[in-house]
C-alpha cells in the first residue's frame, strides 16, 4: 500500500536543540531555594549496619540535614516490594544508599559526607547466581517470600530465589526421547551497564501544600507518581512528575530507581526542592545494571535436522533487589527457544538475589542473553549433523502456521523471516570470502533472531 | 490531539523521547492519519503527569506499535468530530461526508464543502451562534489479548513479533588475537517502515552497542563485591573507529496490530551480533566460545592451545 508520509525520511524536530546543547536536561533544571544532596555508599557489598554517627557531618558548613534509613517503614516495587529507599539495618550491594547529606551546595554536601562514620559487620558476599543457589548460601533477603509481590511470582522462602518461572510445551523433557541427536552447552552474558550519555538524576520537592513535585531523567513518570503516592500515603493526583529531555536510557531508566531515594531524602526538608545527579561512577554502581544471565541449554533433533526438544535452565544474577529483574528472567526464559519451532519445551528461569547492584531492563530485555545460547547451539548442532548452519535454521524457522514456545500460532502478519534469511544470503553469504593470509584469519557467522514487544499489563 | 485554529495539529503524548525518534514517528503517523503535511504537526512529549496522557512505560520496542495505534485512534476520533460539525453546516448525514485534510465535503459533490479551519472549534454561523464541538481527542491502545502466563508458563505474552536475520564478517589478527568486525548485515521484517533513516539509525546503533557487549563490556567485581571498572577509562565502549561497515535492509510484511502495518524495531538489532560474531570466530579459527566479551587475550590463549594440540 502506498502512503503519502510514511516510508520517507523526515528529520528529527529535536535534533538541532540537542546538538547545539540547548535542550533542557534534568541537570539544567534549577528551582528557587533548591538544596543539593550527596549520598554515602557502603564499604561492604553485604554487611549489617551496627551504628551510624552523623554528629560531625551535621556541624559542617552549609549542611541542612543528614539523613539515614532509620525510621523507614515502607518497601517499594511494582513486581516485588523488596526495595528500600535507603539501607535500614543492612546493606546488600556496594552502591546502596547508607546515608545522605543535604546542603546549600553540592560541594558542601560532599564535604560533609566524608564525616559520617558507619560501623559495619561484614557478611559473606554473593556475586554469581550459581553461588547464591547453593544450599546454605547466606541469604540476601531473610524475608524473601514475605514481601508483597504480583500473584504470578513464586519466591522461595529461606532461599535466594526471588522467582522461578517454568514453561512446558508438549511433552517437555520427555520430548528428548524422540530425538536422534542431543547437544548441550552453557553460555554466559555477563553483568554490564546501560551506560547512557546522561546519568540518572532527580529533583524532589515536598511542597507546603502537601503535594510532591518531581523532575526526573526517567521514562516511567506515571509509575514514579503512583509509587511515591503509595509510599507517602497521598492521592496519586497529588504527586506531579516531569521529565525533561532524556539523554539516553537503553533500559535502566524504565523502572523506578533513584527517585524513591531522593524522595526519602527530600522528605526530611519539606518546603525545599532537593536535587541529586549521579556521577558516572554512581551511575555504574548505584542505579540498575544489566544482563547477568547464564543459560544452560540442551537441544534434541532428528538426523535430518528437524528440531524436536529444548531444555533451558537459566540462572539470572539479579542483584540485591529483584523487582526490576524478574520480568527480564521470564522474557529471557521463554524466548530462549529463539525463532524456531520445537514441539517439546522445558524452560526454567531462576531470578536469584545476589550482592551486586540490582539488575533491570537493558535494550533487548533478555532476548540477546538466551538467544546467544540458542544461536551458538544451532551452529554446534549443524556441525554435528554435518549440515550448513543456515540450512539447519531454515528448516526450523517460525514461519506461518508454526507454534512458538508460548503456544502462539504464527500468522503471515507476524512477518517473513524466510525473506530476511534470503536477503542475508544475497548481501553477504553469496559473496566471496578472503582466505587466511600472513596477518589475519577470516570468518563468517550468522544468527537469526526474534523479539516481541513487551505489553502493558497495567 | 488538538486541531489548532489554523488547521495545524498539536499532539501531546505520554511516551518518552530518549533519542529513539518518537517525535518524528508520531508526526508522520499523525500526518498520514489526518491527511495533512507533517510540518503542520507539532509533537510535545516533555512529560508532565498533570497534563500528559497516561503511558505505562516507554519500553519493549512498543511505542511505534502501541503508541502509534493510539495516534491513529485519536485522529479517527478527531475526524469524526470534524464530520459531526460539518454535518450541521452542510445539512447532511455524517456518513455522507468525506474528509481530505483541509475540507469536509459531500461524497457526491466535492464542491459543497466546509474548510476544516472553519469547523475545528465548532462553527460560527452568520448570526454569531456557535454550533458543534472542539476538534480535540484523547486515545490509548494496548497489545490486544496480551496476557499473563498460564499454569504451563504459556500464553499470549508476545502478540506481535519482529523476526530478522544477521551475519557478521570478521578478521582475527594473528599477532594480537584482536577481533575486527569488518561487516555486519541485518535484515528485519518491521512491517511498514515509517522513517527509513531513523529505522536504519536504530539498527546500526544497536549493532554497535551489541559489538560492545561481545568484545569489550563487562562489569568486573572483586570477591568483596566492589566494582573495579565503574568509568569509561576502564569500561570500554566501542568507538567510531571500531564500527564495522553495516548493511541494513527491511522486509515490509504488514503487521496486524501496529499503525499502517508497522512493527517495533528498537531492540532487535542487539540480539544477533554476539552469536553471529562468536559463530564467525569458530569459522575463522575453529574455537568455540561460550561467553562474552571475547577479548584478545582469550583468543590468543585459544590459538596457543590449538597449536599445542
Amino acid at each position: 500500500m502506498k502512503y503519502k508520509y510514511l516510508g520517507k525520511d523526515y528529520n528529527r524536530p529535536d535534533a538541532i536543540n540537542k546538538v547545539t546543547g540547548q535542550a533542557v536536561y534534568l541537570d539544567d533544571v534549577r528551582l528557587p531555594d533548591m538544596l543539593h544532596a550527596a549520598i554515602l555508599r557502603p564499604d561492604y557489598a553485604h554487611a549489617k549496619i551496627k551504628r551510624i554517627d552523623t554528629r560531625e557531618a551535621e556541624k559542617m558548613p552549609g549542611v541542612v540535614k543528614v539523613v539515614t534509613g532509620r525510621g523507614c517503614t515502607f518497601r517499594y516495587g511494582d513486581n516485588i516490594k523488596d526495595q528500600v529507599p535507603m539501607a535500614i539495618d543492612k546493606v546488600r550491594h556496594i552502591g546502596e544508599p547508607v546515608a545522605a547529606v543535604v546542603a546549600d551546595t553540592f560541594i558542601h554536601a560532599n564535604e560533609a559526607l566524608a564525616k559520617i562514620k558507619v560501623d559495619y559487620e561484614p557478611l559473606p558476599v554473593l556475586i554469581d547466581a550459581r553461588d547464591a543457589m547453593k544450599p546454605g548460601a547466606v541469604l540476601v533477603h531473610e524475608d524473601n517470600g514475605e514481601y508483597w509481590h504480583l500473584p504470578t511470582l513464586k519466591p522461595k522462602q529461606k532461599t535466594n530465589i526471588a522467582h522461578e518461572y517454568h514453561l512446558l510445551k508438549g511433552k517437555g523433557e520427555k520430548g528428548f526421547e524422540d530425538a536422534e541427536v542431543v547437544i548441550e552447552g552453557e553460555f554466559n552474558y555477563p553483568l554490564a551497564s546501560c551506560a547512557a550519555i546522561e546519568p540518572h538524576g532527580s529533583i524532589v520537592w515536598f511542597k507546603t501544600d502537601k503535594t510532591i513535585e518531581v523532575w526526573s531523567s526517567s521514562i516511567c513518570p506515571f509509575i514514579i507518581r503512583e509509587d511515591l503516592a503509595g509510599s507517602y500515603g497521598l492521592p496519586v493526583g497529588d504527586v506531579r512528575v516531569h521529565t525533561p529531555e532524556i539523554g539516553g536510557c537503553f533500559g535502566y531508566k524504565s523502572d523506578i530507581t533513584v527517585e524513591q531515594t531522593i524522595a526519602w531524602i527530600a522528605s526530611f526538608v519539606p518546603g525545599r526542592p532537593v536535587k541529586w545527579v549521579a556521577s558516572r561512577q554512581e551511575d555504574f554502581t548505584s542505579t540498575l545494571i544489566a544482563h547477568g544471565i547464564r543459560t544452560k541449554m540442551k537441544i534434541g533433533a532428528k538426523k535430518n535436522g528437524k528440531l524436536v526438544a529444548i531444555k533451558t535452565e537459566l540462572l539470572h544474577t539479579t542483584g540485591a533487589f529483584a523487582d526490576t529483574g524478574v520480568n527480564v528472567t521470564i522474557a529471557s526464559t521463554h524466548n530462549s527457544a529463539g525463532p524456531y519451532e520445537f514441539d517439546h519445551c522445558d524452560l526454567t528461569g531462576y531470578t536469584v538475589y545476589t550482592n551486586t547492584p540490582p539488575v533491570g531492563a537493558y535494550r533487548g530485555y533478555g532476548h540477546q542473553e538466551s538467544q546467544l545460547a540458542t544461536e551458538r547451539m544451532m551452529d554446534i548442532l549443524a556441525r554435528k549433523l554435518n549440515m550448513d548452519p543456515l540450512a539447519l535454521r531454515e528448516l526450523n524457522l517460525l514461519t506461518e502456521g508454526k507454534v512458538n514456545a508460548l503456544g502462539e500460532r504464527m500468522w503471515k502478519t507476524h512477518g517473513d523471516i524466510t525473506n530476511c534469511v534470503d536477503n542475508i544470503k544475497k548481501t553477504v553469504l553469496s559473496k566471496p570470502m578472503p582466505k587466511e593470509d600472513e596477518n589475519y584469519y577470516y570468518g563468517r557467522g550468522v544468527a537469526t533472531v526474534m523479539k516481541s514487544p513487551k505489553g502493558a499489563p497495567f | 490531539m488538538k486541531r489548532d485554529i489554523d488547521g495545524s495539529v498539536s499532539v501531546n503524548m505520554g511516551g518518552a523521547e530518549v533519542g529513539q525518534g518518537l517525535r518524528t514517528i508520531v508526526r508522520q503517523i499523525a500526518a498520514e492519519a489526518l491527511k495533512i503535511d507533517p510540518e503542520r504537526v507539532r509533537v510535545y512529549n516533555e512529560i508532565d503527569t498533570q497534563f500528559s496522557p497516561y503511558e505505562w512505560q516507554t519500553i519493549g520496542s512498543m511505542f511505534t506499535t502501541q503508541g502509534g495505534r493510539a495516534i491513529v485512534r485519536a485522529a479517527d476520533k478527531l475526524i469524526a468530530i470534524l464530520k459531526s460539525n460539518a454535518s450541521q453546516v452542510l445539512k447532511a448525514d455524517v456518513d455522507y461526508l468525506e474528509y481530505d485534510g483541509d475540507y469536509v465535503y459531500l461524497k457526491n459533490d466535492p464542491d459543497i464543502r466546509v474548510a476544516v479551519k472553519d469547523i475545528n472549534r465548532g462553527y460560527i454561523t452568520e448570526d454569531g451562534i456557535t454550533i458543534g464541538e472542539m476538534a480535540q481527542a484523547v486515545s490509548d491502545a494496548r497489545l490486544p489479548r496480551y496476557s499473563n502466563p498460564d499454569k504451563n508458563g504459556q500464553g499470549s505474552m508476545g502478540v506481535s513479533y519482529t523476526f530478522g536475520a544477521t551475519a557478521a564478517e570478521i578478521r582475527i589478527e594473528k599477532k594480537t588475537g584482536k577481533i575486527i568486525v569488518d561487516n555486519f548485515a541485518s535484515t528485519f521484517d518491521i512491517g511498514q517502515v515509517i522513517n527509513p533513516k531513523q529505522a536504519r539509525g536504530s539498527v546500526t546503533g544497536g549493532v554497535l552497542m551489541a559489538i560492545g557487549a561481545t568484545l569489550y563490556e563487562k562489569l568486573e567485581f572483586s570477591e568483596e563485591g566492589k566494582i573495579l571498572n565503574p568509568h569509561y577509562f576502564k569500561y570500554h565502549l566501542p568507538l567510531f573507529k571500531e564500527a564495522p561497515k553495516q548493511s541494513v535492509d527491511f522486509v515490509e510484511t504488514p503487521d496486524a496490530v501496529g499503525p499502517f502495518g508497522a512493527r517495533g524495531v528498537g531492540e532487535h538489532s542487539v540480539i544477533g551480533p554476539a552469536p553471529a560474531i562468536l559463530n564467525a570466530i569458530y569459522d575463522a579459527i575453529g574455537v568455540d566460545f561460550y561467553e562474552i566479551p571475547v577479548t584478545p587475550d582469550m583468543v590468543k590463549k585459544a590459538l596457543q592451545t590449538r597449536q599445542e594440540k
